[in-house]
């Protein structure tokens, strides 16, 4: 009998209509864990290089985490992961919320979804069972009208993940939204098209099952007693959520400011900071499944110059890329961008950076107004801002493009247009700037999915969150390049266990290690697990997914920043005058990793790590 | 000569401090620690992620001295 998780996972191919029961051997599950662990070992277990991430047969796997439904603080998570539309590598993007703890209620762990239903439908997907039904009726309405009409007909405690219009129209960038207008978005990488591309509107999840706990009573007992100083760590967390720090950032030198072009910008952070505009717009908090944070926060704006606001309040990452990055200081402006993102379904750390690029295009002679339907995008511009989000999540006009992504955008725009690109293997930066903390030059180069933060979060140790379970107690100077890599591969590996547990992230800033987490998994599954097979684990997993990416072609030629982090340093504010090493940087970090010096897994460690079948083709 | 310093709350540190001043100028007595100065502003030292003088890291038990320009960042604990 398992313990934490099921062993089981619903085989769906859309085509045939057909759904068989997958099981997972127990020793994969101790081995990959679940989620996007467990997704890496099928995915690339059916990887064929040839099947474009759109292609009907380009398998989709929808999970939780080995955790998620349990008590372990945070256990929510949900994750998508497969090729990803946007950069055509490997992609996964979790959402919170209470979708995941719901999938597993119903007695699987998750779902591998393949081919292409010949109308649209969705699955409902109950105590072991799923019904295949027909969505045409859903198709054109946005992300929060799907959602309620879905509870309508089947089950208003029921939990649902939808598409939206950009879902729909296979734009490269579209997120996938669960919850309706709670808004919790798996937002990166375009697993929105991928969904769109199988006709699959929307997943509706419901179920009644007790996941079996190995020792219950010492896992609550273990969890009530680190409740108090998780939340005394995150209390502005719990107070403001994400967007609580945007003043914080930008004092660092850590805000994207004009497509990452300024270096500070006090006084619109002050505008659109969370700690402004929260208690100006609040109306309730809200929790994901198992999460004492309780990061989440409603808005209500009514009566605002561009439209009336009942919705998740923008996290720190939109408020960064509609406000700071794209110089707009009003708040209302990018309550409604962000409002609007959800209900088309699409991710806004993307379509905030194409607009940024775009206004650059502009300014530059790269675009001219009559390129882009008689606007001219000008930084700040409300007009603009919203005119461009619309035009992108159309596909009209200079719109199809910037949907795409802006590696694509700068390759059909011409040669200037690449230096204002900000994505890495096509996926835009998340808005934390490697100048500022240098430690995100080398993660943002190696992440597996492009440009993300989340990879390693480690500007959370350059921020004064120490991490003493792994020797971090202070934080290191934020712009040498000395050690960074250090930092970069533990932190990878330290994150690279949250996704496949189905855990937020948000951990670490309530001050939980992998000790913690260690003993939670040993007390839920009865595995003996320690902090040194956990972040095993988390390396193994790391590379499972380089080895996915390298059988695409990524190598070292992969793995660099945008131009401007390597040559533009920040003209003003703390970040002034710095640039990474990153060359430098990389052959440390490919020293560590035990990989070859273009990048490539060396056998031995692959051997060293159980992943020697990852070699075979 | 100037017998003050001066403290500059960067971020949003200036929202703790009772008069809401993102610039803080402050007679050098030699008396009390930068930890207890915050905390009298109402600025909690956990709050802090370091504390820079002429570009150089000190820590909270450091005591201002007449004509120093003390930069205080905060911890970021959101996005």
């Amino acid at each position: 009998m398992n313990f934490g998780f099921w062993g089981f996972m619903w085989d769906v191919d859309l085509a045939r209509r057909e759904v068989r029961l997958l099981e997972v051997p127990p020793e994969d599950a101790r081995k990959y864990f679940g989620g996007s662990g467990l997704g890496a070992k099928i995915l690339l277990e059916m990887l064929d290089g040839g099947l474009g991430p759109l292609e009907p047969d380009s398998p989709l796997i929808i999970a939780g985490g080995l955790l998620t439904g349990t008590k372990v603080p945070t256990a929510c998570r949900t994750v998508i992961c497969g090729r990803s539309p946007l950069t055509g590598i490997w992609g996964e993007s979790t959402a919170g919320g209470f979708f995941g703890a719901a999938l597993k209620s119903t007695g699987v762990d998750g779902l591998l979804i393949r081919g292409k239903a010949e109308n649209p439908v969705y699955l409902l997907i109950t105590d072991g069972r799923v019904e295949i039904r027909d969505a045409s009726h859903l198709w054109g309405l946005d992300t929060f009208e799907t959602d309620e009409a879905l509870k309508r007909e089947t089950d208003r405690r029921a939990f649902v993940c939808a598409i939206g219009p950009c879902g729909e129209r296979l734009i490269p960038m579209a997120s996938v939204i669960f919850e309706g207008r709670h808004a919790r978005a798996a937002g990166r990488c375009g697993f929105g098209a991928s969904m769109g591309s199988k006709n699959l509107k929307a997943i509706v999840v419901r179920g009644r099952k007790r996941i079996p706990i190995r020792h219950p009573e010492a896992l609550i007992a273990s969890v009530k007693g680190s409740i108090p100083s998780i939340q005394k760590s995150a209390k502005s967390l719990m107070t403001f959520g994400t967007p609580g720090g945007v003043e914080a950032v930008e004092a660092h030198g850590d805000l994207p400011i004009a497509n990452w072009t300024g270096g500070s910008w006090p006084e619109g952070a002050k505008a659109i900071s969370g700690r402004t505009n929260l208690p100006k717009y609040f109306s309730g908090h809200y929790a994901c499944f198992a999460c004492p944070i309780r990061c989440g926060k409603s808005i209500r704006i009514e009566g605002g110059p561009f439209g009336d606001v009942l919705s998740h309040q923008p996290e720190y990452e939109t408020i960064a890329g509609f406000g700071a990055n794209l110089l707009n200081a009003n708040y209302e402006l990018i309550a409604v961008a962000n409002e609007r993102c959800n209900r088309y379904g699409i991710d806004t750390i993307s379509a905030s950076s194409a607009i940024a690029f775009a206004m650059e295009c502009c300014q530059r002679g790269v675009l001219r107004p009559e390129d882009l339907g008689g606007v001219e995008p000008r930084f700040g511009d409300p007009k603009a801002i919203l005119t461009l989000l619309h035009k992108i999540a159309n596909g009209e006009g200079i719109g199809e493009i910037l949907g795409r992504g802006t590696r694509e955008a700068a390759r059909i725009l011409g040669p200037l247009a690449h230096e204002f690109r900000t994505d890495v293997k096509g996926l835009e930066m998340a808005y934390h700037d490697p100048r500022a903390f240098t430690c995100m030059a080398v993660n943002y180069a190696t992440a597996n999915r492009g440009a993300c933060h989340l990879e390693s979060l480690s500007y959370f140790l350059g921020r004064g969150i120490p991490l003493p379970d792994m020797g971090y107690y202070e934080p290191p100077d934020p712009h040498a390049d000395e050690g960074k890599a250090k930092i970069a591969f533990d932190l990878q590996n330290f994150m690279a266990v949250f996704n496949p547990l189905g855990l937020c992230k948000f951990l670490m800033i309530g001050r939980v290690g992998p000790s913690q987490i260690a003993k939670w998994l040993e007390l839920a599954t009865g595995w003996e697990v320690d902090q040194g097979e956990l972040l095993q684990v988390g390396e193994r997993l790391f590379n499972l997914k380089r080895m996915y990416n390298c059988r695409l072609g990524v190598s070292r030629k992969d793995d660099s920043l945008p131009p401007r982090f390597l040559t533009h340093p920040r003209p003003d504010g703390r970040a002034k005058g710095v640039l990474p090493h990153l060359g430098k940087m990389l052959s440390q970090y490919y020293e560590l990793r035990g990989w070859d010096r273009e990048g490539i897994p060396t056998k031995e460690r692959l051997v060293e790590l159980g992943l020697s079948w990852s070699l075979e083709p | 000569m100037n017998s003050c310093f001066r403290l500059w709350l960067r971020g949003h540190l200036w929202r703790y401090e009772k008069g809401r001043r993102s610039c803080v100028e402050l007679p050098a007595n030699g008396d009390k620690t930068l930890r207890e100065i915050l905390g009298d502003l109402g600025i909690d030292g956990e709050d802090i992620m370091m504390v820079l003088s002429r570009g150089k890291r000190v820590d909270l038990s450091h005591v201002p001295e007449a004509g120093e320009d003390l930069e205080v960042l905060p911890i970021i604990d959101g996005g």
